[in-house]
């Protein structure tokens, strides 16, 4: 979703918390969130479905962290990630699901 | 030979003024104006493409999902996509439920309430009417929100939200249905149609959706108690049924791959030829120049105009004006009880309501075998790249009629985009020959002034206008 220009971790809105009529939410239905309740949200300067980037790391900082922090936690998490959050990022439902790691014995 | 304004109306969607010439205490001439400009297809040229994708739902607050669904379509077109088996479904079940929860609402709480009127207080079904449709207070109306707002949970699930949902995208839906989410669609269209059978039908789906002619929906509501029945009986007590003709001719794109595309005059169908489609601006605040199929079309201010009176094009189809809604989508389609409603009667009031309520009897099934049918972990959407040079068509079906998308691309971002909403063609103003639109010729002859009873009141609202999308 980070890649396909959400801003759900810009905007300043609950929408997430108290989900539409009981049941629903933008990031719930699938897609980014636009930050449709932030003014001047209709020109945001970029294509709504793409993440403006530099380096790779997304120019846009999530609320309420320092930059430092985040440029060093986007570095760090990318390479950190596990195979099944890379492959489930790409699909529209999970394909890898969690399980649960074998332990010892090589059995 | 007086002329009167009747405007705004209440109970409609946006602005929306009349102007009428009266001769004798009845109507000579109808002017139908859309007071407001609004500029939707400027802002979209020089955009990415696919920014038209959260811009058009925007139009509109009630059929947000048909424009998302229209230009999706046009985007597939210009992309050269097709949608997964799922997406397919999901698009069906997302614009059903919209257009079905307009159907209901319109119903309710547009059209119903003016029966309540105090120009209908000697009749002897105004009592009863009073106490269920009084706009606000009536006790239908509390009962049907809350059906609504169930229904609107499939929305939730399926668009994240409503309106302006991105969930319908070029190659499907962005929403990946699971196993547990289907039981509770299910679930909320069973609650949904348990409410219509008891109260608004008083009989099942397939009953109402069964009957063949007017003859059986006569004997059908006979004395029956439901609020369906209730609206057949007062319609016919004030001859609603004989009233609000326009020119017969009705035109549907197809919608849910149940009802098919075409056009109906004069007793006989005919395929959709898109390329007979054109807008005429002779009466509208825009520059003119000849009608102009709308991959052509061009939307320019001209607000100074003389003899404009209105901001709405005049669509036209094989040069003549069609009327679009539930009742062009049924006619065309073939159902025997709106074919004989309009064989005998014309496009009235009367089958214009019918048809709305018909629909609800006739998708809501249709809705359960698609949910049904949702193959949880199979895809629900392709991808693909915006081609540099393109241009799409969608041609998609809203609750009150066709609506259609014309795009084209040049490097990337939309260099055109044109779009002619349902009301666009009934609202439609004079074109170049001075042909009225469907609206203005179904009041002519009607009685209007102080004195008269509300008979215009409901032929404005028996084409349930939207008029934030007509003006787009």
């Amino acid at each position: 979703m980070e890649n396909l220009g959400c801003k759900g971790t810009q905007a300043h809105a609950d929408c997430n918390l108290r989900p539409w009529n009981g049941n629903g939410s933008c990031l719930r239905g699938g897609f980014a969130c636009i930050a449709c309740t932030e003014p001047g949200f209709e020109s945001p300067g970029h294509a709504f479905q793409e993440t403006p980037k530099l380096a790779g790391i997304p120019i846009g900082l999530p609320t309420d962290m320092p930059k430092a922090w985040f440029v060093a936690l986007a570095a760090l998490s990318k390479s950190a990630t596990p195979k099944r959050v890379r492959d489930n990022a790409t699909v529209d439902q999970p394909v890898v699901l969690p399980a649960i790691r074998k332990k010892g014995g090589g059995k | 030979m007086t002329r009167i304004v009747v405007g705004p109306f209440n109970r409609v969607e946006g602005d929306l003024e009349v102007s009428l010439d009266l001769d004798d205490g009845r109507v000579g001439a109808a002017y139908v104006n859309s007071p407001l400009f609004r500029g939707f297809e400027q802002v979209l040229v020089g955009r990415p493409a696919l920014d038209a994708l959260a811009i058009v739902p925007r139009i509109c607050g009630i059929c947000s999902v048909a424009q998302s669904h229209a230009a999706a379509l046009a985007l597939a077109d210009a992309m050269g996509l097709a949608p997964t088996p799922n997406g397919l479904l999901s698009r069906h079940l997302v614009t059903a439920t919209e257009n079905l929860a307009d159907h209901l609402a319109h119903f309710y709480l547009f059209f119903m309430p003016d029966f309540t009127r105090p120009a209908y207080a000697g009749r002897p079904w105004h009592a009863g009417a009073v106490t269920r449709f009084t706009a606000m207070t009536g006790e239908a109306a509390a009962e049907v929100l809350a059906a609504r707002t169930g229904f609107l949970r499939l929305m939730g699930l399926l668009a994240g939200r409503w309106p302006h949902s991105l969930a319908l995208q070029p190659g499907g839906s962005t929403k990946a249905v699971s196993a547990a989410e289907r039981v509770r669609l299910l679930s909320h269209l069973r609650e949904f149609r348990s409410v219509l059978e008891r109260r608004l039908f008083g009989d099942a789906l397939q009953a109402v959706a069964g009957l063949s002619s007017r003859d059986a929906l006569l004997a059908w509501a006979g004395e029956r108690d439901s609020d369906f029945a209730a609206f057949i009986r007062m319609a016919l007590d004030l001859g609603l049924d004989r009233i609000g003709r326009a020119d017969d001719a009705f035109l549907s794109y197809g919608a849910y791959g149940l009802f098919p595309a075409g056009s109906w005059q004069a007793g006989a169908g005919a395929e959709l030829a898109p390329a007979a489609i054109a807008e005429d601006s002779r009466y509208a605040w825009l520059a003119d120049g000849r009608p102009r199929h709308p991959a052509q079309g061009e939307t320019i201010v001209a607000a100074d105009k003389a003899d404009a009176y209105t901001w709405c094009k005049a669509p036209r189809y094989g040069g003549q004006p069609f009327e679009v809604g539930a009742l062009a989508r049924q006619v065309v389609a073939g159902h025997p009880l709106l074919r004989d409603l309009v064989a005998r009667d014309g496009g009235s009031v009367l089958a214009r309501v019918v048809a709305r309520l018909l629909e609800l009897a006739l998708v809501v099934p249709a809705m359960e075998t698609w949910v049904q049918s949702l193959q949880p972990g199979e895809p629900y959407c392709t991808s693909g790249l915006v081609p540099d040079e393109a241009s799409g068509v969608g041609l998609a079906e809203a609750a009150r009629g066709s609506l259609g998308h014309w795009l084209s691309i040049r490097r990337g971002r939309i260099e055109r985009y044109q779009i002619i909403a349902p009301t666009t063609w009934n609202f439609s103003p004079r074109d170049d020959g001075g042909m009225p639109g469907p609206l203005e010729a179904a009041l002519v002859g009607l009685p209007a002034g102080d004195t008269a009873p509300p008979t215009i009141q409901h032929v404005v609202r028996s084409f349930d206008p939207c008029m934030v999308c007509t003006v787009h």
